[in-house]
């Protein structure tokens, strides 16, 4: 077509029709109910694949007999086998299972669906065909992920996490708009996927110090889980300048790190105008135990905020004698109620300790 | 002459009346049960693109409080804590008020779990006096037990234990319901997803006969109590199918006291549990709904099929007349405190319709079908009705009571199926028939008392009840005490 609004138009209007059609094809599965002898067809069906693969692993059956069974099997027990054979696999068995499973039938035509008119059709392909971690399917998923909408490109993302696609996790990070009304954890989640070898791409990202979108918060998050001790200076940096989500989250990363010297950043932090940023900084240097933190956490005891004064407690509780002896002189002396309550709670759970299981650290 | 044309009239007026009302009802149920069988549909593709266990073998799952308001249940309590304590959920506390119980509630939870008394201080404050102690014990820490000094509302209760929980996502338990092993991990996927999700209510089934193990349902039939398999029929259509079309809307509105999962600052922000009505539940749900369009935001109750919570359903009429009766004025006083949703430019029209639909046709429903019923027996008697008209009302009234109860029969199969054995259902089926036929209008019955109770304003918290003005909540009380 030579007018490419009127393209862009009609994409649009064959995506939405084959959208619906999906939808009410599912809506007339679920009034016609899927029948006990169909379920039960489709379970002995999943097994039957099942037991190709375990005879494969087990070196019973060569590849080509394998793929020549799985590939007599229908659409939704084959990936159903696949995915349940995933979680019990282990890396070496799926590495060995997936490459002669790239040439079956069905993940040929699942690789080619990533191109459907339908974006639900799109992403639970992207699902699926994620599951094989197959570098050659890098370039499919990645088109498809660009090509969204946001339910795509967060199944491709996911699908691309598994293979450990940096192209990949560049894309996602230079447009956060793609994933933006996704939860923090769930885009945490996705970025742990890429493993430690994405720390680079996650570092250049936050380094411009404003690190607002959801994609940006989760990766201080993430830099944070992998204890990236390089990105210590940018985070620090995030800490001050930050949008409050950033600060919050830099906050956390930093008491992962646990590098003794953001204790003084941490500290800085303590004086932040907002509660969220003061109660994470106080519950960071609780992993941080330097001498010089028991002052300023003792001081946030008293503080206005609840959380703040819960995580300056129990921070102190993780600083050994001289945090003990911090609390006991708030709990004992303090004219701020507030102040020696939560002390005599932190107090409490120091005295349980040996018998918390997972001890203080864990209810800290 | 005279007398008798008017007589004439006002009975065919009454009975055309109520056919209209009675149409309308079954067009709006059945447009419902198919917007249900969509929204199953929906939520089966949204189920293959999630992977839940994998999710929540992460650190991401986010922490949920589950709150257990209980008063006088000394013979269930320490069981249903703990199967909470057991769910299947990677961060999970469980905060047990004890409402003043005068059965040895208390005792028994420290009896079983060893408790001692606990300095854990309230996350809001709590006025002076009103908490007897507070326990807990190193080896459970995820129990709290808080003991309040006076017995309150139920919301009252449900405030007190908000106060002391500390995770961002809260539910509130009864000590009586059961939750299956993955309930709280569906309930909680929303949450991880979607960043607008405020509340997420699952599904309340019967457990009478049903046998449920340490959270797994060894067993599903049908109740061998006759009362219960028509709650059964009627749990299915109104807490199954039109929940999930109200959900596909975005405009539930009943959330169950016993599975709604809320975000806790989406609560704080509407004040959390008003003390002052019987639907805590009903209420705190409408109000985030009216919270987020004041706030121009998008604020998303969902419903879950796959989430499933047992209770068991009263086998006596007594217990149940009381239970219906609490249930409607809980409505009828939720629908009140919260009007200004009817015919109002800042909610959206879905909104208006789903409350238009509670007044009309749960509300006063019964009032109208009761006195309708009632008045057209009583003109057919008196031989000013034509015969055709009571029986075109009747056929109206039964066909547009069984079909969408049958269509929830059958949503079971797709949404939630528990039933084990065809028989049971095709035997529930029966009931979906049976039920226009006196049992409707017994329930019809409880509920325009449970209309009267909220018009002056009774008070009940479980099986006692007291009349006049209901306790404070927390925040009002922390205020006196200011």
């Amino acid at each position: 077509m030579a007018n490419p609004a009127a393209e862009k138009w009609l994409g649009q209007l064959q995506g939405a029709l084959a959208e619906r059609m999906d939808r009410w094809a599912a809506a007339i599965n679920v009034i016609a109910g899927p029948g006990l002898e169909r379920g039960t067809e489709a379970r002995s069906e999943a097994e039957q694949v099942s037991g190709a693969f375990e005879r494969f692993i087990d070196g019973a059956i060569p590849a080509e007999e394998m793929v020549q069974t799985v590939s007599g099997a229908r659409p939704d027990p084959f990936w159903a086998a696949l995915e349940a054979f995933s979680d019990a696999a282990s890396a070496e068995e799926w590495r060995r299972l997936a490459s002669p499973l790239l040439l079956a039938p069905e993940v040929v035509r699942e690789s080619r669906r990533l191109r459907h008119l339908s974006s639900w059709r799109r992403a639970l392909a992207a699902r699926r065909v994620g599951l094989l971690e197959a570098p050659e399917m890098c370039e499919p998923l990645r088109k498809a992920m660009a090509r969204g909408p946001e339910r795509v490109t967060i199944q491709a993302a996911l699908a691309l996490s598994r293979i450990g696609d940096l192209p990949g996790l560049a894309w996602l990070l230079q447009h956060p708009d793609a994933t933006a009304r996704r939860t923090r954890r769930q885009l945490v989640t996705m970025l742990e996927g890429f493993g430690p070898d994405a720390a680079g791409e996650l570092r250049t990202a936050i380094a411009g110090g404003k690190a607002a979108a959801p994609i940006h918060v989760a990766a201080i998050e993430v830099l944070g889980l992998h204890g990236d001790a390089a990105s210590v200076g940018a985070l620090e940096k995030l800490l001050r300048e930050g949008a409050l989500d950033a600060r919050v989250a830099a906050a956390r990363a930093l008491g992962r790190i646990g590098a003794l010297e953001s204790g003084a950043a941490l500290i800085g932090a303590l004086e932040d105008e907002a509660w969220q940023v003061r109660a994470q900084a106080a519950r960071s240097l609780g992993a941080i135990p330097a001498a010089a933190n028991v002052a300023p956490l003792a001081a946030r005891v008293g503080d206005v905020a609840w959380w703040v004064r819960r995580h300056a407690a129990y921070a102190l509780g993780l600083h050994g004698g001289a945090g003990r002896e911090a609390l006991e002189e708030i709990a004992q002396h303090s004219q701020d109620l507030f102040a020696a309550d939560i002390a005599r709670e932190a107090l409490q759970q120091l005295e349980w300790s040996d018998q918390i299981p997972g001890g203080f650290a864990s209810v800290a | 002459m005279w007398p008798d044309a008017l007589a004439i009239e006002w009975g065919t007026w009454i009975a055309t009346v109520l056919i209209v009302y009675s149409a309308a009802a079954f067009a709006a149920h059945l447009a419902l049960a198919l917007l249900a069988s969509d929204e199953v549909g929906a939520q089966r593709r949204r189920q293959l693109l999630t992977d839940p266990l994998h999710l929540f073998g992460s650190s991401q799952a986010p922490a949920i409080s589950i709150l257990v308001p209980a008063r006088n249940d000394a013979r269930t309590v320490v069981e249903a804590v703990r199967a909470l304590l057991r769910l299947d959920y990677p961060a999970l506390e469980v905060v047990v008020v004890n409402d003043a119980s005068s059965d040895g509630t208390l005792d028994r939870l420290i009896a079983a779990f060893e408790l001692g008394a606990s300095k854990r201080a309230p996350i809001a404050s709590v006025p002076r006096g009103s908490v007897r102690g507070v326990y807990g014990a190193p080896h459970v820490p995820a129990l709290t037990v808080v003991d309040m000094a006076k017995p309150g509302s139920r919301a009252r209760a449900a405030g007190f234990a908000l106060a002391y929980a500390r995770h961002p996502l809260v539910l509130v338990a009864d000590a009586g319901t059961v939750l299956e092993r993955e309930t709280l991990v569906r309930l909680a996927l929303p949450f991880y997803e979607d960043t607008s999700v405020a509340a997420v209510v699952g599904v309340v089934r019967p457990s009478n006969g049903s046998v449920i193990e340490r959270g797994n349902v060894t067993f599903c039939g049908r109740p061998a109590s006759r009362i219960a398999r028509f709650q059964t029929v009627e749990h299915l259509r109104a807490m199954l199918s039109q929940r999930l079309a109200w959900g596909s809307e975005d405009s539930v509105f009943l959330v169950p006291g016993t599975l709604g999962l809320f975000s806790r600052d989406a609560l704080r922000a509407v004040d959390g549990f008003r003390a002052g009505n019987m639907g805590d539940d009903v209420d705190v749900c409408m109000r985030l709904q009216r919270e987020a369009a004041k706030n121009r935001k998008r604020a998303v109750v969902r419903c879950v099929s796959g989430a499933v919570v047992w209770t068991r359903v009263p086998e006596s009429l007594r217990v149940l007349a009381r239970q219906r009766s609490r249930w409607y004025q809980a409505l009828a006083e939720a629908l009140w405190f919260n009007r200004e949703m009817l015919f109002n430019a800042r909610f959206k029209v879905r909104h208006g319709l789903a409350f238009l639909f509670h007044v009309v046709f749960e509300l006063y429903g019964p009032v109208i079908e009761v006195v309708g019923q009632i008045a057209l027996v009583v003109l057919l008697c008196r031989g000013d009705l034509d015969l055709p008209l009571f029986v075109v009302y009747f056929s109206v009234f039964i066909v547009g009571g069984t079909i969408p109860s049958l269509m929830a029969i059958a949503l079971e199969r797709s949404a939630c199926p528990r039933f084990q054995r065809g028989s049971d259902l095709e035997s529930l089926a029966v009931y979906a028939l049976l039920e226009n036929l006196g049992y409707r209008q017994i329930t019809a019955l409880w509920r325009i008392a449970g209309l009267w109770r909220a018009l002056w304003r009774i008070r009940t918290w479980g099986g006692k009840s007291r009349r006049g003005r209901a306790a404070p909540g927390v925040e009002e009380e922390a205020k006196a005490a200011a």
